[in-house]
């Protein structure tokens, strides 16, 4: 299916006091971007450039100000109204993305029940906890018993679970060890590869998008400033990207 | 002489039994930076609060600290904290005062440690946010903490710590919760201040590419032991314990794309 | 569950529970317990010291001091339990409604709650009974009309907290209703800071209705009741003043247990502050912030 955003416009906050508002920056403004299915896109800026507002008003957790969000030719909404359980996300913060008194099985088997298909759901969450490698021997524990990247495996489980067509991604490695990092970044490529996604990753870090995805969308303060296939990021020509590119500090053993 | 010695340093936590840190031993000259690297939960952060004196009292700790021949004790570290030995938190943003403006925060500080005041501590300030490159120092010194974005909050604790001028400076995941842009503005200020003011600094991270940019000597460590301690670059192309390796493997594989690209595009410049 | 067995580590916890259970069931068993009929007046015998029929003595009637506090129980337990059930089960709905739901209907409520907390809760307390004329059904209207806005506010706060969570907006995104999202996961994370609330305000619930039993307002006479008989034993402070002590240390170590159990609930809802002594007693661990939670 085919995601298009067209024009999307979402006004920051009220500034200013009561007698005297000012102006606010809008958080995100005339951004426009298609995403077509089995694609995984990665959208790129700084902090406060706007990229986790995209997200959100596309899983419906904030609305837009302007412009409109078409999935498969309907408007977002009633997309997902019609699709329950096709579209999934895993967040930053992975402690606070679950429930502090379920256990994993719950947790992983929250969407499932929340949709109530007809299907074995330990079986499921069984093969699921396979999936994204961790030891079934983790059932019965409590989030705050797992490691953040143990914990981020459960949440990314929980998303899987329901066989979404649209995955989001919003800044999943920014709360991680970089070599956690690494391990989540391969068991996504391995996920990406075995399913079949969209994938919308949102993040600050250029290597990780490299890693992942096939196309860059680059956001500066609220609008989308470049668009390049990810084997293309160094014939990027807006300067924002440019100075991303710039401040990237990989790891080498072969430097100097 | 070395600045920093450390001898058998060890933090022990009776509650629960074990040894969060263990033996540590090493020492850093003036002007050197020493990374320490290794896994969440291998010790890191408790070395760099035994350093400043900040250890929790429950925790036990034994060993010697010595700061330019002087040893580390409870008073001594609280006389010398700020002044000598400066500390760059990871969570800047939680390190300020919310209902306090930033300048009052920064004077507040240079007041207690420089004895500055009125005009001269707003010179300092002034000079201090310039230095790492913020915009509008005099309309910063007026907003509050939760105007600024993390990684401006960040570089107001380097900027005052740089005009605290301390001999030491131990920054503990100075880059961790910043993005891209924010970490290399971070690091490049680091750099500065260990060339300009000739401290010795002690950098805690996760982040190998971070450490490689600005480590000359590094430590590794490793569920509180201390594994190896060597030239950084000696530990980049030849790591001797098989959990550096793996550090060294795991983070690799992060840049490896990116890096392969980069070497494309050298290709396609010089086709020869 | 994970909060009591915390719970259990706190020796003050314990110790103020089991009060309150012994207290509760003595109250429930006062018919076998007390040796005499609390309304059983006995003139002749009036101001009697402690003897072996009176453990306690007698009160400016005759009648049986121990009894009265025993049957006592009942009323003034009785009253508080039913207040603080009733307000904290309209502040719990109004206060997930409002908080959840937001938008106009937040709006109104609020407004409400604005209204009703600018009055002082012990004058509007007086107010309400001294229009309706005493009586226990009316110091529990009255109670529940001074705080039920208090809840309402403190629940709302809470709800808004958790419905900004990641994990809430997880199960919106998944598709769940918002019964759902109630149910599953806003009830159980609020009903601890419920039960915190509850604990610390019974005790004030039960000074309340002793202060108005005191001042003549509340139960009427001959029933039993704390307040009641410390208002009869003013009368007599000087000439007899241990007949204040039991009644008045009764109402003291009840809200004392309540308020010490309201305080250790509250350590133990905040994970930050668990007791990782195994011995008990009150020290503190504070566990390592979220960054570095690990196995």
């Amino acid at each position: 299916m085919l995601i298009t955003a067209n024009q999307l416009l979402k006004h920051g906050e009220d500034k200013g006091r009561f007698f005297h508002k000012e102006e606010s920056i809008a958080r995100i403004a005339q951004v426009s971007f298609q995403i077509g299915e089995g694609e995984c896109v990665g959208v790129v800026g700084e902090s406060g450039s706007g990229k986790s507002t995209i997200a959100r008003t596309l899983l419906g957790l904030e609305t837009l100000d302007g412009g409109e969000i078409k999935i498969d030719g309907w408007p977002a909404h009633t997309w997902r109204k019609m699709n329950r359980g096709k579209m999934s996300v895993v967040f930053q913060d992975y402690l606070s993305s679950v429930h502090p008194s379920f256990t994993v099985k719950e947790i992983i088997a929250e969407p499932m029940q929340i949709i109530k298909r007809n299907m074995d759901v330990n079986q499921k969450v069984l093969s699921l906890l396979k999936q994204v490698r961790l030891p079934s021997s983790l059932l019965n524990q409590y989030a705050h018993q797992l490691s953040g990247g143990q914990l981020q495996r459960v949440c990314i489980a929980r998303a899987i679970s329901t066989n979404p067509a649209i995955l989001i991604l919003d800044e999943v490695l920014s709360s991680l060890d970089v070599s956690v990092q690494v391990q989540i970044l391969e068991l996504l490529e391995t996920l990406k590869q075995e399913l079949d996604m969209t994938i919308l990753m949102i993040t600050h870090d250029l290597e990780a998008t490299v890693f992942l995805c096939d196309r860059l969308l680059f956001l500066h303060e609220g609008k989308l400033v470049e668009e390049c296939k990810s084997d293309q990021l160094f014939e990027a020509t807006h300067p924002f990207t440019l100075k991303l590119i710039d401040s990237l500090m990989p790891f080498q053993l072969d430097k100097k | 002489m070395p600045f920093i010695e450390i001898k058998n340093l060890s933090v022990h936590d009776p509650i629960q039994q074990k040894d969060l840190v263990a033996n540590i031993t090493f020492t850093l000259h003036r002007q050197r930076c020493l990374g320490v690297i290794g896994e969440s939960g291998s010790g890191k952060s408790t070395v760099a609060k035994a350093l400043i004196g900040l250890i929790p009292p429950s925790l036990e700790m034994i060993g010697t600290i010595l700061f330019d021949g002087e040893k580390l004790t409870s008073q001594a570290s609280q006389q010398w904290r700020g002044k000598r030995i400066g500390y760059i938190p990871q969570d800047a943003m939680n390190a300020f005062n919310p209902i306090e403006t930033i300048g009052h925060q920064i004077l507040e500080t240079f007041q207690r440690h420089l004895g500055l005041r009125g005009k001269e501590g707003t010179a300092h300030a002034i000079t201090g946010l310039e230095r790492v490159h913020l915009n509008n120092p005099h309309m910063l010194m007026k907003k509050y903490p939760h105007e600024l974005s993390g990684g401006m909050l960040q570089r107001v604790v380097i900027a005052i710590t740089i005009m605290l001028s301390p001999d030491v400076i131990i920054a503990d995941e100075p880059t961790a919760s910043l993005d891209a842009y924010n970490r290399r503005e971070v690091i490049t200020q680091l750099q500065r201040l260990k060339e300009e003011t000739g401290a010795a600094l002690i950098i805690i991270s996760h982040d190998l590419g971070v450490v490689q940019a600005i480590a000359d000597e590094l430590l590794v460590m490793h569920q509180g032991k201390m594994l190896e301690h060597r030239h950084a670059k000696e530990i980049f192309t030849s790591p001797e314990h098989p959990q550096t390796r793996h550090l060294l493997e795991t983070r690799l594989r992060l840049s490896t794309p990116l890096e392969a690209l980069r070497q494309q595009k050298r290709v396609r410049a010089f086709p020869c | 569950m994970i909060v009591w067995n915390q719970l259990r580590k706190d020796r003050m916890a314990i110790l103020s529970i089991w009060l309150l259970v012994l207290v509760t069931l003595a109250g429930l068993f006062a018919p076998f317990l007390a040796p005499h009929d609390p309304t059983d007046t006995n003139i002749l015998q009036k101001y009697a010291g402690v003897s072996l029929t009176y453990p306690l003595g007698t009160d400016q009637l005759g009648r049986c001091v121990l009894s009265r506090l025993l049957y006592g129980i009942r009323t003034t337990m009785l009253a508080a339990v039913l207040t603080m059930c009733i307000t904290m089960f309209i502040g719990t709905i109004l206060g997930l409604v409002a908080g959840f739901f937001r938008g106009k209907v937040d709006g109104a409520l609020m407004r409400i709650c604005d209204v009703m907390l600018s009055f002082p809760a012990e004058v509007m307390i007086l107010a309400v009974v001294g229009i309706m004329g005493p009586g226990l059904f009316n110091i529990i209207l009255a109670n529940v009309l001074a705080k039920w806005a208090w809840y309402t506010r403190m629940i709302r706060s809470s709800v808004l907290q958790y419905t900004n969570e990641p994990s809430v907006q997880f199960a919106k995104v998944s598709g769940g209703s918002p019964f759902y999202i109630l149910r599953k996961h806003l009830f159980p994370r609020i009903s601890g800071e419920i039960a915190v609330f509850a604990t610390l305000d019974a005790g004030w619930v039960i000074l309340n209705i002793s202060a108005l039993s005191f001042l003549g307002l509340g139960v009427s006479a001959p029933t039993p009741e704390w307040g009641m008989m410390l208002n009869e034993a003013k009368n007599v402070m000087v000439t007899h003043p241990a007949h204040m002590l039991p009644p008045g240390l009764a109402i003291l170590f009840v809200v004392m247990a309540l308020n010490f159990l309201g305080d250790s609930l509250q350590q133990v809802m905040n994970p930050a502050m668990h007791l990782t002594n195994k011995k008990g007693g009150r020290r503190f661990a504070f566990h390592r912030d979220k960054k570095s939670v690990r196995t």
